[in-house]
């Protein structure tokens, strides 16, 4: 199946600065989630920004549906309105005074009627649970919230997929977890996932398919189970495998978990696991 | 130095605000030329104007020991150009009146006119010429800022005075009377504005990429 | 919130919900009664209505506002000693009918900041902003000055933050290394404040922002029958503050 975007052999660097991209080759499968992890400064960021047209290749090509990106002003239009990115600090993309006002902002864009945007607003707002911050000025909102509203705000324009970079980031550990909830709850539905993070357990949590960064690279890209497990793969990246992947890992080794019976994802997931071990002896 | 609400009289409140309307529409329509062509702009400007409100929210020290505020006007002249400024200034007067409760909506026209187009026009007219003149950098951005401050301060004096002379020795000695008893704060704050913006400017053109900046913004302001 | 408590007050008040043309309706109407009307008793009245309205009906906390209202009334002070005396040939003396001249400058100015600060205490910002576009200033202005609304709190936090940090390693210790400490906040605001405006400039450009920036105004209209209600009660004023 041809993938929803890709990267080819792309380079970039910005001005006066080393290269952020060098020979970068991604692909994105519809209707996955892909993690895109890797340690600071690796490019994660700077290739989300190549996914929806903000930055362009130095060299290489980024391809839609197969076919290569059409930057001209109604090419990245239809563009954006197909791949809606969520930049890490929400306070960059709220910019209206309220959040029923601020989610409105892309529907109109795209030239959708009164009646229409209204809809995908109050959609929007119950899909991420803060249908009763409508009203809420932009700037009284919490981090979490507002990380909510940026998110809705990407939403109401109907995107197949959405680009997260590190999202939960600066937000406490409840805020993180209602907001992971809650893209599991969007990935279900159909929506293409993209996010970058450096968080292993975020990306096993969230990720059907991970993507290893460094140094402007993709050093390996795979399903999340692969990679996740190959211990000498993510110390080359200065990273461990997820403490409950390890775990999950450790029950099977023990013939607690039946090889072949998916590992569980969530701490509640292995809850539910563990409940099973002991009534079962 | 922000004229409070209902202070002037409702002729002259009105009267203000027609003598700054040419200013302010000339700004607007510089603006909307410059937006037109780079919708970006709107950003620049906007954390501009956020910029000069932040700033007179900040506390200084002046040099008889009382705090006061510094205004940013000669630093917005220098880098912005008047035009534009006094567009920006009303902005950042409306939000004063309004967020912090300096300044008013009556005397909104007098205040834009002081503090938003004869301050500016000063502090850049003395950019200006100290430029030309081949003065240091650090002397005419002090005098810049010092001067558009003072002229600021003397041209509020003056409205004051209008709408109260006195019995007596009418405008002029008026004038003295508002003019003297805020010396005591506003000469020093011109003073400490002064030499504030030497330090910023000086700081801001150290680092190459940020002076890259400054550099863009100013030109696609003016 | 540093930057701003009466903007929280404001968005939280009980008559936040209220239509806009109805709060500034009762603002403009009482100032231009404040300044227009004798001071005794025109301006006392309209201070006294203004005061009802705004404690009994949008029951903004008095505590809150008194601490506002004390700066302007520090300016008031000093701009009205000045109208005490008068400058002769042989100095200063006291001005005949000056403390008279003072009280009535006083009434007006505090009557006019009493409905200042009803605006104030009970419509943000950005209400009065979308209120203005509706009155024919060109989107571009009013779009400005709501980024510059939105800006104000961002840039208003990263300052208040480094000049804690400041505080912290003994910037503000005296009088010269606290005028360099903050010129320092302020030459690394003013890049910040830049790269503020480009990283909004990404955030829109992703959600389709092509020059213009609408979005859909959800604020309740005014119904005529409160606005005539408004209009008669300011009549009333009027009325009687020439009359008694």
């Amino acid at each position: 199946m041809t993938p929803i975007l890709s990267a080819e052999d792309v380079h970039f660097s910005f001005p006066g600065e080393v290269a952020a991209l060098r020979g970068l080759d991604l692909e994105v499968a519809a209707g996955r989630s892909l993690a895109i992890l890797g340690p600071n400064g690796a490019g994660k960021s700077t290739l989300l920004l190549h996914l929806n047209g903000t930055l362009r290749p130095g060299a290489g090509h980024i391809r839609l549906d197969g076919e290569t990106a059409d930057y001209s002003r109604k090419g990245l239009n239809r563009w954006r309105q197909r791949v809606a990115l969520v930049l890490q600090d929400a306070d960059d993309q709220l910019f209206a005074a309220t959040v029923f006002e601020d989610v409105s902002f892309g529907p109109l864009n795209l030239g959708l009627g009164e009646a229409e945007t209204r809809a995908r607003v109050e959609e929007a707002l119950a899909a991420l649970g803060i249908a009763d911050l409508h009203d809420r000025a932009t700037h009284m909102l919490s981090g979490g919230q507002k990380k909510r509203a940026a998110i809705a705000g990407a939403l109401a324009m109907h995107p197949d997929v959405l680009l997260l970079d590190e999202p939960t980031a600066g937000l406490d550990a409840e805020g993180a977890a209602q907001l992971v909830a809650t893209l599991r709850g969007l990935a279900a539905k159909g929506v293409t996932l993209v996010f970058t993070t450096h968080d292993v357990e975020l990306a096993w949590t969230l990720a059907d398919d991970v993507a290893l960064f460094r140094g402007g690279r993709a050093v390996a890209a795979s399903g999340a189970g692969t990679i996740l497990t190959d211990r000498a793969l993510l110390e080359g990246v200065g990273l461990r495998p997820p403490l409950l992947l390890d775990l999950a890992l450790h029950a099977r080794d023990r013939g607690l978990i039946a090889e072949g019976a998916p590992l569980p994802r969530t701490p509640d997931d292995l809850k539910r696991a563990m409940a099973g071990w002991r009534s079962g002896g | 130095m922000h004229i409070m609400e209902g202070y002037l009289p409702a002729s002259q409140s009105l009267a203000w605000y027609a003598a700054s309307a040419p200013f302010v529409v000339a700004g607007a329509v510089r603006i909307r030329k410059i937006v037109r062509e780079r919708p970006e702009a709107r950003m620049t400007l906007a954390a501009s104007g956020a910029f000069a409100f932040v700033l007179s929210a900040l506390k200084i020290p002046s040099v008889t020991g009382s705090c006061s505020h510094p205004t940013g006007t000669g630093l917005g002249a220098v880098i912005f150009g008047p035009s534009v400024m006094a567009v920006l200034g009303l902005i950042v007067l409306l939000f004063q009146a309004l967020l912090l409760a300096h300044g008013g909506l009556t005397t909104l026209g007098a205040n834009t006119f002081s503090m938003a187009i004869v301050g500016p026009w000063v502090a850049w007219g003395i950019w200006r010429l100290g430029r030309g003149a081949g003065l240091s950098m650090a002397l005419t951005v002090f005098l810049a800022a010092a001067l558009g401050d003072l002229a600021t301060y003397l041209f509020t004096s003056f409205q004051l005075a209008l709408a109260y002379p006195d019995p007596v020795s009418g405008v002029a000695g008026a004038m003295i009377k508002f003019g003297g008893i805020f010396a005591f704060t506003q000469i020093p704050l011109a003073i400490a504005e002064g030499l504030l913006t030497v330090v910023v400017i000086d700081a801001l053109s150290g680092r190459v990429r940020d002076a890259d900046k400054i550099g863009v913004l100013a030109g696609e302001a003016r | 919130m540093a930057i701003s408590s009466i903007d929280c007050a404001a968005a939280l008040n009980r008559w936040r919900g209220r239509p806009l043309a109805e709060k500034t309706l009762i603002t403009a109407g009482f100032l231009i009664l404040a300044l227009a009307l004798p001071p005794w008793p025109g301006a006392a009245l309209v201070g006294a209505v203004m005061l009802a309205v705004t404690f009994g009906g949008a029951r903004v906390p008095p505590r809150h506002w008194l601490s506002v209202a004390v700066l302007p009334l520090g300016f008031l002070a000093t701009g009205a000693l000045t109208l005490l005396v008068q400058l002769g040939p042989d100095g200063f003396a006291l001005a005949p009918g000056g403390a008279a001249a003072a009280a009535g400058l006083a009434l007006r100015s505090f009557a006019a900041v009493i409905c200042l600060l009803f605006l104030s205490f009970t419509t943000p910002a950005a209400d009065l902003l979308s209120g203005l576009r509706r009155l024919g200033v060109p989107s571009e202005i009013v779009e400005i000055a709501l980024l510059t609304y939105r800006f104000v709190f961002l840039l208003g936090d990263e300052a208040v933050a480094m000049t804690h940090a400041q505080r912290a390693r003994l910037g503000h210790s005296t009088r010269r290394r606290w005028l360099r400490s903050t010129a320092m906040v302020i030459a690394n605001l003013l890049p910040r404040a830049m790269d503020r405006a480009r990283r909004m400039e990404t955030g829109l450009a992703a959600r389709g922002w092509q020059g213009e920036m609408r979005v859909i105004d959800d604020r309740p209209a005014a119904s005529g029958a409160v606005l005539a209600l408004i209009l008669v009660a300011q009549a009333a004023v009027a009325a009687l503050g020439v009359l008694l």
